[in-house]
């Protein structure tokens, strides 16, 4: 019960900003997509809750914790008890629902399953993968038991606490639900779940807007079933979240390019924000959001709404990242595996070197179907295959951000120091390509629409 | 048109047809770590079985017997394990509130040994598993 109010109450956060902002400029969303995107932004809301709870001293009590969400929703219900006709426009798509097919039928079938296959793996297991219980789980702990994050914790040794200087967005999730459920780190694991659920609800209602219903949903099957993918959805790690909020802010951020809509750029704003919460490499992804944004406002037409746009999105990004950075300068914090003084030529000089070690084990994961089925062979056989598209339209933006982010990823280990560069990339390379596999699934799609679509079963009947 | 040799339309069918299949095979295969017989194991026993099966049981008896016995003191180090090696997060993580340092501990738990270090004296010996060590007066 406890955890359900819980989740409940991030969805609020989030239900609530999607009810209370968003509406105004008339965007047409469905139910997956209102509950999918209050979900993950509602994540986002309540860890920025805690965070800024942290910097005020206030402590995680359940009524410091409630009493957000029940601003919030007092808000949305003196909104809609003001005028009751408003209620109609809770669900903004007016139209007519299509009846289902049998390929989409079985499509469905096919992401239930793994869903259910999913918490049938993370139910009875208590949270016990090695970052879980070195970092974001004994983090929640402390947090949990301390009644909120210890003065001076950012400063704590590794042997106490790994990276006390991590972004801190899973550790605040599961004090969150610690703050409803007691202590029990058995039930607060299905988090994860309900984040791959509400990832790939949002994945699926991206795509919807973008093509047919038909193929969105084959999109969705194909990524929702990349092994890889499934199985973080089982520990508590920060590679799922950090994909659900990148995958969605760009998803966003092309809407926004295609629309012009400004509620889709706060929004994607809002998601590479809170990303930056979640894992240091967001930096990365954030950083090219704002990098492409910016070049897109000096070469627009209409430079003064631009740029204005521009301005909304930093304020957006200082406002919920920046209370972070500051408790991180702060305390003085250095990076342990990018030591700025340890970078020398000689040092850069080895992981060049090293670079044949990287190619294998990156040619060990897209030739790999335990970890990935065959979802990197189609994302460059899509590439070779639809060369003249790869470069045009939105796919240009997704291309120009998974190559840039990509480099970026690169340039990360050719810098690190802390040890070899086969430990670095054999200890994380699967991982870190999670957070790409929402955007190649995204490249695929633009690739391979009009090939799939071709096919009787995917076509779509007006 | 063609890929290769074959119909695009037949590549698209080949492609999602060994995507299915293979998505099928790697969500029910029996992996390396005997997932059927854990997942039974731990379906059917309470949440101190379930850490106890995880973590393994003589490094959970550790735990166990450590966190009852570390009465009077507020920190720890541990010895034993590789450094940062799965038993050692493990052990880190439950042991919590007791905080784990290097510097001048309260006491050292000594994983697989029960000779005393420089400083410190046994406490409590955990035969097979290995003891609680004191800073001497």
């Amino acid at each position: 019960m406890g955890f359900i109010l819980a989740i409940l109450l991030i969805e609020i956060m989030g239900l609530a900003f999607v009810l209370l902002a968003v509406k105004h400029d008339r965007y047409e969303y469905s139910l997956v997509e209102l509950f999918s995107l209050s979900f993950l932004l509602g994540l986002g809301l309540s860890s920025f809750q805690l965070l800024i709870y942290t910097i005020l001293g206030i402590k995680f009590t359940l009524l410091n914790i409630i009493m957000v969400p029940l601003v919030l929703s007092i808000l949305v219900f003196s909104r809609y008890a003001a005028k009751p006709e408003r209620v109609r426009d809770f669900i903004t798509f007016k139209g007519k629902i299509k009846p289902l097919s049998g390929v989409e039928k079985l499509l469905i079938l096919g992401i239930v399953i793994q869903f259910l296959w999913v918490l049938a793996l993370s139910i009875p297991v208590p949270v016990s993968s090695h970052d879980a219980v070195a970092n974001y789980a004994l983090k929640a702990k402390i947090f949990y038991f301390s009644g909120g994050v210890p003065e001076g914790f950012i400063g704590w040794g590794e042997e106490t606490v790994s990276h006390p200087d991590y972004p801190p967005l899973l550790s605040f999730i599961m004090t969150w639900i610690y703050v409803f459920t007691g202590f029990n780190d058995l039930t607060v694991k299905l988090v994860m779940p309900l984040i791959y659920l509400f990832f790939i609800g949002v994945f699926f209602s991206s795509l919807k807007r973008i093509f047919t219903r038909k193929f969105a949903l084959l999109m969705t099957f194909i990524f929702a079933t990349i092994p890889q993918l499934f199985d973080y959805a089982t520990i508590m790690y920060a590679d799922l979240p950090l994909a659900a909020l990148v995958t969605s802010g760009t998803v966003y951020f092309l809407l926004y390019l295609k629309e012009r809509r400004r509620v889709e750029l706060v929004i994607a704003s809002l998601f590479f924000s809170f990303s930056l919460l979640v894992k240091n490499e967001a930096v990365v992804f954030a950083g090219l959001f704002l990098f492409i944004l910016f070049v897109l406002s000096l070469r627009s037409s209409e430079k003064k709404e631009s740029f204005k746009m521009l301005v909304v999105t930093l304020v957006i990004m200082m406002i919920i990242a920046g209370p972070w950075f500051y408790l991180r300068l702060q305390a003085g914090t250095i990076n342990s595996d990018i030591d700025l003084t340890g970078i020398t030529l000689g040092r850069v000089l080895q992981n060049v070197k090293d670079i044949p070690v990287f190619l294998n084990l990156f040619q060990q994961e897209v030739f790999g179907p335990k970890k990935w089925n065959i979802f990197w062979i189609i994302f460059f056989a899509s590439l070779v295959l639809r060369w003249k598209k790869v470069w045009k339209g939105e796919c240009f933006y997704l291309m120009l951000f998974i190559t840039l982010a990509a480099l970026g990823y690169f340039t990360g280990y050719m810098l690190t120091t802390g040890n070899n560069l086969y430990f670095y990339v054999n200890t994380t390379i699967s991982r870190f390509m999670i957070h790409f596999a929402g955007l190649a699934a995204l490249v695929i799609a633009f690739l391979t629409y009009d090939d799939v679509t071709d096919l009787k079963a995917f076509r779509e009947e007006a | 048109m063609k890929i290769f040799f074959l119909e695009k339309k037949w590549v698209i069918r080949i492609v999602l047809i060994v995507w299915v299949v293979l998505w099928l095979i790697f969500l029910i295969r029996e992996d390396k770590d005997d997932q059927y017989k854990m997942l039974g194991y731990l379906y059917s026993h309470g949440y101190n079985e379930k850490v106890g099966y995880i973590v393994g049981d003589k490094v959970n008896d550790l735990i166990l017997y450590t966190g009852r016995d570390m009465a009077g003191g507020f920190t720890y180090d541990i010895k034993g394990f590789d450094k940062f090696s799965i038993d050692e997060v493990r052990a880190r993580y439950y042991l919590w509130p007791y905080i784990r340092v290097y510097e001048e501990p309260d006491f050292i738990i000594v994983y697989g040994s029960s000779d005393e270090i420089k400083g410190y004296e046994n406490v409590k010996k955990y035969p097979g598993i290995g003891s609680l060590q004191g800073r001497r007066k």
